[in-house]
């Protein structure tokens, strides 16, 4: 099974789609038992690898390697692997994706295509993650994104409230084309590395990430232009000012389950790219991009934050957090140095619990009250005491208190930016601390407490609660013993950071 | 090949004529003479036929006509489009009581005269057999005699047709004048050539690869003729109209009929013969796919009849395809192999979103997308083959059209490198813009709901044809062995 346990990992949720196609449209119950099943088995999987993966091989040394030709001339094969900046996202897509199932559950209609879909969707984003192929990084990039039109415009749901009505017809429209124009650039940077790589005599071109890396010997005037392109291409993705315009409002009319998977790893696909792809394909373009990307993660941990400040639907609230949230893991990346980039992919994996966290919780308040907004909620503590409490730790660790996980990714990354001799970043960054606490605060405050509305409301119970301990357990496991997701990371960001300083 | 079907295509008229009275003989008579051609093909495709491996081609009666694996391709790929057509015709032929005896011979014709061009070696051919498909075109676009907009698509693709013949004729001439030669394929034998010419020479091979501003003049006027025929822009104008007003079946068979025979010409033309003058002629090709892609994009985006959609994304399509051309100029094999691929995957997705608006068409008498209502509950595997067909043609992987893409782009990069990657830019960021109009499609199909009678039935030949196309859809970019086979047809001259 060692050999091809990443494709399982990847295509077990597809297989399970293809599986939940052939079942009757009414069988509600066997559809949702398959789903369950098939992301379960990637879940289980995915630890197993975890587990396994060797901490003190280093480098950039790939594990679990799989390896198929498959377009001879083009030098495309089918390659999987893990290192320590992909094996995190793995755990991570790993757990959303069966949380996300989990919390499925409630779905009102057409329960046949809304699973397949969503697997699709999950297994595009797994399968980002583990291939190591430049082609196969585009088609399942693609993969991942094209589901979440239909996702979001037939089980999505419209904003109405006094500030301004956006429909899901037009948030899925914005949200397609957006990534879609991201991973344009993408492919485009892509065959620019394919096609201007300088391969030693002898050898055919390839699509193959490492190889391209290891000697495709980029000039530097081509990184140079190399590098926007791919930076911009997966900054769309990950939701960087100033393109993330597409976010909040993708976020907020999805279905509860696709927000959690948009925040949650959909978002950290862009972070992933610019660390492993756009880092390592044009390691000096990086090097020189470096004042423009960090003054954009500043712009962005601020920028997102005030927003958030301002905003009265949830939703809304959580979306401009992660916007602010992925600024701060820009800031790590452009420190370059291995323990920003450590801060970076540790700030990835914490958010994308938290915010699919948050973004649960949110889904339940949704549903419980019909409502978002904040102003016709508040004294839900009360009524709905177990959801408060997770929600309450979950903006704790978004701010960054210590004990969670937050707290590590953020210190990672401010510690990065004065070893880097940043200090004016890290200084912003920090103040910015303070925002994120007046924001979650002040939504805490205006849901859970103050004036109870009469709303006749009930608490969540049996099945929404279990993905919402499991992911509250997996910040606390984080936040105490950050050494398990550091020891994994630590050998490929040291290798990262010596590419950026050749 | 072409005699055998030529021959069926009498037969299946004068059944007509004897008048059979039974209502599917035509039809399956059709389709039994096309799967015989298509097999014949297979067969000399796959056998070690001698004649494939001599260099040049056959004389065939002072003409030059060659039997290669990129003409068998080609042939198997008009088989193929040949096959569906009749396939999704019949049942709209009945419901819109269209003559069927018109409609199979000349389709059977047209196939024919698609396959003459495939095996063209030189120009006298080329416009005979050019012809001989563009005629009877123009009969199946006015077949609704009843119908006002038939008899004008008819009639303005009569006229627009016979003036970008007289174009390509009027380029011939210089060609001709200039270099004292009509065949243009350039891997013919020497005394092959003595039998034609009567000397030695006078090849376009020999003639001397400078640049002539006559002779880049025809070879212009030739292009523009061809380009009529894809509809790329400017010479697009008709293709919308003609589009709107033919009976969709024939719809359908001249948004990938001609396109796929145009196609093979250029192809021989251009890649083969000409390729030396390549840097002559790519930057032209350069502005008729950057303008098509611009003007198809740009235009789909408000459409609402399915035809004329369908019409302007085609003319984005053969932009597209045009980047092909350009990219010869860089890796030859790459730019050979992604044409290839790319006008198959095309006309089989074409032919996919065809299929499934004639059934619509039939069942809810209306052409326009915002009729399509409920499409996905009332048969889920109609609106999710239509949704396949619009990811495709909109390149989404891991479908057909997404790997056809992908081989153009990497192609057109390839003869660019990255001072001119704006040009890829630009196109893939006309690609983006795609998206939008095919999701209008299924905007309709999946979100709106419509309480109005029971579900479509699926009649029998659809369900063959939609088949055929879908699994092309979901397997052609994926197979390893179809790329191989695309590489080895690329490689083969």
């Amino acid at each position: 099974m060692e050999p091809v346990i990443l494709s399982i990992i990847t295509f077990s949720p597809l297989l399970g789609a293809i599986l939940i196609l052939f079942l009757p449209k009414d069988d509600e119950w066997n559809i949702k038992l398959l789903a369950t099943f098939s992301a379960l088995c990637s879940l289980l999987l995915s630890v197993y690898v975890f587990v396994s993966f060797d901490r003190n091989l280093g480098s950039g040394s790939l594990q679990f390697m799989e390896k198929v030709p498959w377009i001879p001339g083009l030098g495309i094969s089918y390659i999987m692997g893990v290192d320590g900046i992909n094996l995190p996202m793995i755990l991570l897509t790993g757990i959303i994706s069966f949380v996300s199932i989990l919390v499925s559950f409630n779905i009102q209609e057409r329960h046949k295509e809304y699973f397949i879909l969503t697997l699709i969707t999950l297994t595009g984003v797994m399968g980002v993650f583990c291939t190591q192929d430049l082609f196969f990084f585009i088609i399942f990039y693609e993969a991942a994104t094209i589901p979440m039109y239909l996702l979001i415009s037939i089980w999505g749901s419209d904003r109405r409230d006094k500030a301004r009505t956006v429909k899901r017809e037009y948030s899925a429209m914005k949200l397609t084309i957006y990534l879609q124009l991201g991973g344009g650039l993408v492919l485009l940077g892509i065959l620019g590395a394919y096609f201007l790589a300088g391969f030693p005599q002898g050898m055919a071109r390839t699509f193959s990430l490492n190889d391209v890396i290891n000697c495709g010997n980029l000039a530097k005037g081509v990184q140079i232009f190399l590098f926007p392109l791919l930076f911009i291409g997966f900054a769309i993705e990950a939701g960087i000012v100033p393109f993330h315009t597409w976010l909040p409002d993708g976020h907020s009319a999805a279905p509860t389950a696709l927000s959690m998977i948009l925040a949650g790893v959909l978002l950290k696909m862009g972070g992933y790219g610019i660390i492993k792809i756009a880092l390592g394909l044009a390691p000096y373009g990086a090097h020189f991009w470096l004042p423009t990307m960090a003054v954009l993660g500043v712009i962005g941990v601020i920028y997102g934050a005030l927003c958030a400040l301002k905003q009265n639907d949830i939703k809304y609230m959580i979306a401009y957090s992660s916007v602010s949230h992925m600024g701060i893991a820009l800031l790590g990346i452009s420190s370059q140095n291995a323990t920003g980039l450590c801060g970076a992919l540790f700030q990835m994996f914490s958010h994308g619990i938290i915010a699919a966290l948050l973004f649960a919780a949110a889904g339940i308040i949704h549903e419980k009250t019909g409502t978002r907004s904040m102003d016709d909620l508040g004294g839900l503590a009360a009524r709905m005491p177990f959801v408060a409490s997770i929600f309450v730790l979950a903006g704790l660790a978004a701010l960054g208190l210590p004990a969670t996980s937050g707290f590590v990714a953020e210190l990672l990354v401010f510690v990065s930016l004065f070893a880097a001799n940043m200090p004016l970043c890290g200084v912003l960054a920090i103040g910015s601390l303070v925002l994120s606490a007046l924001y979650i605060l002040r939504a805490i405050q205006r849901i859970f407490f103050g004036e109870p509305t009469d709303r006749p409301v009930h608490d969540g119970h049996g099945i929404e609660l279990a993905p919402q301990i499991i992911m509250a357990l997996v910040i606390i496991v984080m936040g105490v013993y950050p050494k398990l997701l550091m020891d994994v990371m630590s050998g490929s960001s040291d290798y990262i950071a010596e590419l950026l300083h050749l | 090949m072409e005699i055998f079907l030529f021959i069926w295509a009498l037969i299946v008229l004068s059944i007509e004529l004897v008048g059979v009275k039974r209502k599917k003989t035509l039809a399956t008579v059709t389709l039994v003479g096309i799967f015989i051609d298509a097999l014949i093909g297979i067969f000399l495709l796959a056998g070690k036929n001698t004649f494939l491996h001599k260099p040049g081609g056959e004389c065939f009666a002072g003409f030059l006509y060659i039997t290669d694996p990129l003409s068998l391709y080609f042939k198997e790929l008009f088989c193929l489009i040949a096959f569906i057509v009749a396939l999704i015709s019949t049942d709209y032929l009945k419901y819109k009581n269209l003559p069927k005896g018109e409609f199979y011979p000349l389709t059977l014709i047209i196939t024919v005269g698609m396959m003459m061009m495939a095996s063209a070696g030189d120009f006298l051919l080329l416009f005979i057999s050019f012809e001989l498909m563009s005629i009877p075109l123009y009969v199946l676009a006015a077949l609704d005699r009843s119908s006002k907009a038939s008899t004008e698509a008819g009639f303005k693709y009569f006229i627009m047709g016979v003036f970008s013949s007289a174009l390509m004729l009027y380029g011939i001439s210089f060609i001709y004048g200039n270099s004292g030669s009509l065949v243009f394929v350039k891997s013919i034998s020497q005394d092959m050539l003595t039998i034609i010419t009567g000397s030695t020479q006078g090849n376009l091979n020999t003639f001397s690869p400078t640049f002539s501003g006559v002779f880049m003049l025809g070879l212009i006027l030739i292009m523009s003729g061809i380009c009529f025929k894809l509809a790329a822009a400017p010479f697009h104008m008709w293709s919308p109209d003609v589009y709107e007003g033919a009976p969709l079946p024939v719809t359908a068979f001249i948004s990938v009929g001609p396109k796929a025979a145009g196609v093979a010409v250029l192809f021989r033309l251009f890649m083969d013969g000409l390729g030396e003058l390549a840097e002559d002629w790519a930057p032209v090709f350069a502005i008729i796919a950057l303008l098509s892609i611009i003007v198809g994009n740009l235009s789909s985006l408000r459409q609402n009849n399915i035809k004329r959609l369908l019409a302007y994304s085609g003319i984005s399509q053969m932009g597209y395809l045009l980047l092909g051309f350009v990219g010869i100029t860089g890796d030859v094999h790459l730019a050979r192999t992604s044409v290839l691929f790319y006008i198959t995957v095309y006309c089989l997705t074409n032919l996919a979103a065809f299929s499934v608006a004639i059934l619509c068409s039939m069942y809810y008498n209306s052409e326009n997308i915002q009729d399509y209502r409920g499409l996905s509950r009332k048969s889920p595997s109609l609106a999710a083959i239509m949704l396949l067909a619009a990811f495709s043609l909109a390149g989404i992987p891991p479908l057909a059209g997404f790997v056809g893409k992908f081989y153009l782009f990497a192609s057109a990069y390839s003869a660019f490198s990255h001072r001119l990657s704006g040009f890829v830019l630009a196109a893939i960021i006309f690609s983006v813009i795609s998206l939008f109009y095919y999701l209008r499609i299924l905007k309709y199909m999946y979100f709106t709901d419509d309480s109005s009678s029971g579900p479509i039935v699926i009649p029998g030949t659809f369900k063959t044809a939609l088949s055929i196309t879908t699994l092309a859809i979901l397997f052609l970019g994926l197979v390893p062995s179809f790329h191989r086979l695309v590489e080895y047809i690329a490689k083969s001259f």
